[in-house]
């Protein structure tokens, strides 16, 4: 084993069962819920900060790279390791530490599950308002370093929005506290940049994360449209006629049928596109505009819009939703789900080029997304063990996103760049404005020790071969 | 006590912006003092490419550079030793996008609030940003001060509005950060960095801002209470019922004297603002009960709320030597940090007044004619009685005070994580050189 | 990049030689989301990947892949699995996990050696002790003589099994009743009233020692409801302990003999109070796919196999005279809730009868019973057990009821040693309980 030496620092820090490094345990870390794969050296499981900053002191005396890992369901490759070295997973580490209910915060520890910190204040009337499809398993330690979206990031915004303050373990093993649980604070607003940087910043050790109340009515209707180019130019007329939706999301015809036969949901597998519409807020406001939502669909040839009867009813509908992907994998051998943005008038147009792509390479392409703020989620449906056809899909994925980009948009709304799209990042960003991220990074990394190789593309001048070796990889896969 | 650039540096300035864009005449620069330091000279550039020149200038020839506005926000901060250049972004005010369909626009820096506020108007969308002075404030002052007024209650602080910026580093390369859309995590988020760093990361150049339907009627609900006790159990009701106001006020008996709410004098006052339509407002009404003292709407209703976002600035104007502090405290601690201030208050023979957001965020004025030191004495006790999570920056006060006692007070986040940051976009620390808290 | 499917193809040499082991469509469903981790037991006390469900399954598709031995980590990692379900509630894939890890236990039995006493127990306790109730019985009467003469408290005050390290698995021996339920069998007990249908009972073989009780007042529930059961004499052992642990041979017998035993034209139903039973019962046209002979009986045997709670639910419960005043809090077994999706039923009844219904948080994990898992699984099990009680313990109720005889045992071990003021029922016993009270 290469790293003995430190595998043995670390267990006397750890303790034995903290730290694994035989090759069956170390590839149970090499994936993630996307594609990318890479195997760790070692694996460790720190219970306190204390632990953390010993691990990056040790790591950073002898130059092993160290990825942080939550609960690996993120889908870009963010808690993959690409130069071996360590992966250190927050399971462990998973203790509500506060539930501060008149202030409306909690402070937890990164391993905490999303949905278990809200179904531990739920006895307050609160939530935590950020709600990822993986939120049943994932953290909000991942969530940080993602900055997660999902459905309700429409009303409510994604998880940067949800924090105020951070305990943070730098790359020298510092633990240094950031902003706390007042609204704001003096000086720069580390928080909010640290969110979302994929723990090339710094290792988060400790969230202090605002609750939300329950609202008290929440109205969920499902909208069905012969057409997905009519349920698109609902969701301009609703944006532009003032209808605050707390949700908005769209299914295609081919992803309802999949996620009918998965959930029994009740969705109609013979429709071109459902909208499922959420309204949240005080009764009256609810009910007047959950009129005016069914009137706005009618008046784009919704053939029926229903309204979920009871909290079942609302369950139901949104598990066909949350579950969606995953469904999916039911239609094909594998797929590849893209998270581009475009603004939310130009969905019609995004949706009629994606079709394009799918005639063009001759693919089906199947669309869940958040209409609602225009995040797009086109699942390519292909078979991995047919390398032409990843070719292919590598290649449409990438002209959906310059699409995007080209549309106003951008190439991830809540899945995170990490190591699926650092090398397009030049197609959003030019070199000045990557410049600067890098010197963010090179001041808070310097040896690029935290989660080597994400988010930024290499280097110019080694840009190419490592667009070379990745699509070899590519094929190989 | 300024050094005055060289006469070459001078042509050098004209010939990036145009001679009519360069001053430096004592006349034309008396307006742009700070704490009594005199700038060496003002450009007005009307591109970004001529900021990016003007800073790789001052970044090559070690000068300090103070990024402005509309000059609303330049009393915060500590005393400058030195100010080689003033880079006004005022000519940056044009509308580069809007988008009303997808609720997103981006602008120049240097176009004001109010400017913005009359475009989206005509959109029958609103601007969620309502700082005081919003004739004067530019959206690049609002941004790097992170200033933000009573729909904050609603809609956060100005870092939820912004989707994405363009700014200069302090060695003059243009870079941009986020996007035109709602939702993206592509790059880090220097957005959340630049809000609030007062022009020490770069100067911003323009901004793409998060835009909402405007409501079809407003109402405001005034409340008054004899103790602050009462206001604050009204507000816990508030926040505890389904409501979700767009505002939500607390008012200082003295601070309420500059307010035409009607109120009877020496009482709390909690504004409520309210949108929607006849049956939304009726529940208001239900919900609220006998508490309610006055309600009203209209032209009357937007002067008033005018009147409530510029009080600070009206307080200032009428009160010799006095500090206005911007507080930030957790909700449940508002209670005390307002009891603490009248009490300090009352002990040091200090005048004071407080308004603004009633979860946590608001602002504190003490006045003490002619009594640097009751002053002194008054905000460091004050800031010792709000203990370490929580913020009180003095945003207005003499310079003489500004002598005696730091204008930034203390923060929670690490200093030295700050200084990487800073150094990273600004290692010669010419922007604004001496006056940010590291 | 995010795809569904774990890379992986069928050419390679696989490590699954005996052709038991799981094949590449059973396990290429699973797109390695993670979605299952929290709801997996195993994995949210170890917080290892490699005691996930989808860990196993990418142990599987290693060892198919070549790239993985089956030895001892392969094997401990399958071992752990409680066999519980609940990664197939949360699956939105539709993976057959249950069937993965099966047929991983069947390719580990035949190709991997265990230590000798290992080897020993294992075969005694599945090829004979679970297939003989001639066997079941000689034992049961060893252990009820051992817990009725006080040699159990001697034992206990001795202190030797800690010294063996089995304290705690005494305690989870179940108590054995005085009669067995073996002298039912050939019996025909009519309904009362009118017969509305007509009903095979599966005694069960834990459950014929130490719940005979139970089955007696299944009985009386029964032909309270009108339904004439009978008790088929030739009824063996379900398979569910043998199917689970890897004997899917020995499982296929005795799926075989409860075929012949039980499967008639003059029976409506097959009915079981035991959720392991069930859902194993329910799975036979799984098990005798390949039987040629067997398939198309397994099939309608499957189709007639109910929980006792469905069967009821189903039929219409006839209210009992007085409803029962007790406030319950029902325990999702995983076989029952999971396995075979039957949530409502069993809260249906409870309701049925007037008992006051509340809610534990995470009613549907498991409290680490698993059929032997609590005996052979010890350390883990006491864990998830201790996490189950305190979900019980944060709510009050004066009966915590469940659905499965295992779970009965495993929660009454938590409840004692907790010491909390709750009985442990079985639905049915409360149903009987308020069908005799008077």
């Amino acid at each position: 084993m290469k790293l003995a030496a430190l595998a043995k620092q670390l267990r006397s820090v750890l303790g034995e069962e903290a730290v694994l490094h035989h090759p069956e345990d170390l590839m149970l870390y090499e994936y993630d819920a996307g594609l990318a794969k890479g195997t760790p050296e070692l694996v460790v499981f720190p219970k306190t900060t204390e632990h953390v900053s010993a691990i990056v002191r040790l790591a950073g005396a002898r130059g092993v790279p160290i990825v942080p890992r939550g609960a690996g369901t993120g889908l870009s490759g963010g808690s993959i390791p690409r130069q071996g070295g360590i992966v250190m997973v927050f399971s462990r580490m998973r203790r509500i530490l506060e539930v501060d209910v008149p202030n409306r915060r909690a402070v937890v520890q990164p391993g905490v599950v999303n949905l278990e910190l809200s179904q531990a204040v739920a006895r307050y009337g609160l939530y935590f308002a950020p709600d990822p499809s993986s939120q049943k398993a994932s953290t909000i330690g991942g969530n940080v370093a993602e900055n997660s979206g999902g459905p309700h990031t429409l009303a409510y915004g994604v998880t940067v929005n949800h924090v105020t303050g951070l305990e943070v373990v730098l790359a020298d093993g510092r633990a240094v506290q950031l902003g706390g649980k007042a609204g704001e604070h003096a000086g720069y607003d580390l928080t909010g940049f640290l969110v979302g940087t994929e723990g090339t910043i710094g290792i988060v050790t400790k969230v202090v994360v605002k609750l939300s109340r329950i609202p008290e009515q929440i109205a969920t209707l499902l909208a069905v449209f012969q057409t997905a180019e009519d349920a698109a130019n609902t969701v301009t007329s609703l944006t532009a006629e003032g209808i605050t939706t707390s949700a908005l999301e769209m299914l295609d015809g081919w992803t309802l049928r999949a996620v009918e036969e998965a959930t029994h949901a009740g969705y109609p597998i013979d429709s071109g596109a459902v909208l499922l519409i959420e309204l949240e807020g005080l009764r009256e406001e609810v009910e007047e505009q959950a009129e005016a939502v069914a009137r706005i669909c009618m008046a784009h040839q919704a053939r029926e819009v229903r309204r979920a009867k009871d909290e079942r009813e609302r369950q139901l509908l949104w598990i066909g939703r949350k579950n969606a992907f995953a469904a999916i994998g039911r239609l094909a051998p594998s797929y590849y789900t893209q998270d581009g943005v475009v603004p939310r008038t130009k969905i019609a147009d995004i949706l009629r080029f994606i079709d394009g792509v799918a005639k063009k390479y001759g693919m089906t392409i199947c669309n869940v997304f958040h209409a609602g703020d225009g995040n797009l989620h086109p699942a390519i449906l292909f078979d991995l063990r047919d390398a032409e056809q990843v070719e292919k899909v590598h290649a449409a994925g990438r002209e959906i996103l310059t699409r995007c980009v080209e549309l106003g948009g951008t190439l991830t709304g809540e899945h995170g760049i990490g190591m699926e799209k650092n090398e397009l990042m030049p197609v959003l960003f030019n070199d000045d404005d990557l410049e600067v991220m890098a010197r963010m990074r090179s001041a808070f990394n310097p040896n690029e020790l935290l989660n080597p190789q994400k988010i930024l593309p290499a280097p110019r001048s080694c840009r190419e071969g490592v667009i070379s070796m990745q699509s070899a990889a590519g094929v190989e896969q | 006590m300024s050094a005055a650039p060289s006469r070459a540096l001078s042509l050098e300035l004209a010939q990036i912006a145009g001679e009519e864009n360069v001053r430096e005449k004592a006349e034309d620069l008396r307006h742009l003092e700070i704490d009594g330091v005199t700038p060496a000279c003002v450009v007005t550039p009307q591109t970004v490419e001529q900021i990016a020149a003007i800073m790789r200038l001052a970044f090559n020839h070690d000068l300090v550079v103070v990024p402005a506005g509309g000059f609303t926000q330049q009393a915060i901060g500590r005393i400058p030793s030195r100010i080689d250049i003033v880079l006004r972004t005022e000519r940056l005010n044009r509308v580069e996008h809007y988008d009303p369909g997808d609720l997103t626009l981006s602008v120049g820096a240097g176009i004001t609030i109010a400017q913005l506020r009359r475009v989206v108007d005509g959109n029958r969308q609103l601007l969620p940003i309502d700082p005081a002075r919003s004739e004067r404030v530019t959206v690049g002052g609002a941004i790097a001060a992170n200033a933000s007024g009573a729909l904050q209650h609603r809609f956060g602080s100005i870092r939820e509005s912004l989707l994405g910026v363009r700014f200069v580093t302090a060695d003059g390369r243009i870079a941009k950060a986020g996007g035109r859309v709602v939702k993206n995590v592509a790059g880090y988020d220097l957005m959340k960095l630049m809000t609030g760093s007062f022009g020490t990361l770069g100067v911003l150049v323009s901004a793409n801002l998060k835009v909402f339907p405007a409501p079809h009627q407003y109402r405001t609900f005034v409340t008054e209470f004899v103790s602050l006790h009462q206001a604050i159990q009204y507000r816990d009701r508030i926040l505890q019922s389904p409501l979700s106001p767009l505002c939500l006020e607390i008012a200082s008996p003295e601070a309420r004297t500059m307010i035409p709410d009607g109120g009877s004098r020496g009482t709390w006052g909690v504004y409520l603002r309210a949108a929607g339509s006849d049956a939304v407002l009726a529940r208001y009404r239900q919900e609220l009960g006998t508490d309610v003292a006055r309600e009203g709407g209209g032209a009357d209703e937007e002067m008033f709320w005018r009147t409530i976002a510029d009080w600070a600035d009206l307080w200032a104007q009428s009160q010799n030597n006095c500090a206005l502090l911007r507080v930030s405290v957790p909700s449940s601690a508002v209670e005390n940090a307002l009891r603490s201030a009248a009490t300090l208050a009352g002990n040091t023979g200090v005048h004071w007044g407080a308004l603004g957001r009633a979860t946590g965020s608001f602002l504190i004025a003490f006045s003490a004619a002619e009594s640097v030191e009751r002053l002194v004495t008054m905000v460091n006790a004050y800031r010792n009685a709000l203990g370490c999570d929580s913020m009180a920056v003095i945003t207005h006060c003499s310079t003489a005070l500004k002598q005696h006692i730091d204008v930034w007070g203390t923060t929670p986040t690490d200093l030295a994580a700050m200084r990487i940051a800073r150094k990273a976009l600004d290692r010669k620390q010419i922007l604004n050189r001496g006056r940010f808290l590291i | 990049m995010s795809t569904a499917s774990q890379t992986g193809s069928a050419e390679q040499r696989s490590g699954f030689r005996s052709g038991a082991g799981p094949s590449w469509d059973l396990y290429s469903t699973c797109i390695h989301c993670g979605l299952c981790l929290e709801q997996c037991p195993t994995y949210r006390v170890l917080g290892l990947e490699a005691d996930s469900p989808r860990g196993r399954i990418y142990q599987v598709l290693q060892v198919d892949q070549g790239n993985l031995p089956i030895g001892n980590s392969f094997v401990t990692h399958i071992d752990r699995c409680l066999g519980c379900l609940a990664c197939e509630t949360a699956c939105p894939s539709g993976v057959s996990y249950g069937q993965i890890v099966e047929r991983a236990r069947a390719e580990i039995e035949k190709s991997y050696r265990r230590p000798l006493l290992a080897r020993i127990a294992r075969r005694y306790t599945y090829n004979k002790l679970l297939k003989s109730f001639g066997a079941l019985s000689f034992w049961a009467t060893v252990l009820y003589l051992y817990q009725q003469t006080g040699l159990q408290k001697l034992v206990r005050w001795s202190g030797i099994l800690k010294v063996l390290g089995l304290e705690n698995t005494d305690a989870l021996a179940p108590p054995v009743d005085r009669e067995f339920s073996f002298s039912d069998l050939g019996k025909v007990f009519p309904s009362e009233g009118e017969e509305r249908t007509r009903a095979a009972f599966l005694i069960g073989c834990v459950a014929s020692v130490s719940f005979s009780e139970l089955n007696r007042a299944t009985i009386r529930v029964l032909q309270k409801n009108g339904v004439t059961v009978f008790i088929p004499p030739k009824q063996a052992c379900c398979g569910a302990l043998h199917a689970h642990a890897g004997f899917r041979d020995d499982a296929s017998d005795l799926a075989r003999r409860n075929i012949d035993a039980m499967l008639s034209d003059k029976i409506d139903s097959i009915v079981t109070n035991a959720a392991g039973c069930g859902s194993t019962m329910k799975n036979y046209a799984n098990l005798l796919a390949n039987d040629v002979r067997y398939s198309a009986k397994a099939q309608a045997f499957a189709a007639k196999t109910k929980d006792v709670s469905e069967f009821l639910a189903e039929l219409g419960l006839r209210a009992p005279q007085r409803k029962l005043h007790a406030s319950v809090t029902y325990q999702d077994p995983c076989h029952l809730a999971h396995a075979q999706k039957i949530r409502s039923a069993p809260r249906e009844l409870l309701k049925a009868i007037g008992a006051d219904l509340i809610e534990m948080p995470h009613s549907d994990y498991c409290c680490g019973s698993a059929g032997t898992y609590n005996v052979v699984q010890n350390q883990l099990s006491t864990k998830l057990l201790a996490a189950k009680m305190e979900d019980i313990a944060s709510v009050t109720a004066d009966v915590l009821a469940t659905a499965n005889v295992g779970c009965v045992l495993q929660l009454r071990v938590g409840v004692q040693q907790r010491g909390l003021k709750m009985r442990v029922m079985h639905v049915i016993e409360l149903l009987d309980e308020a069908y005799r009270q008077t």
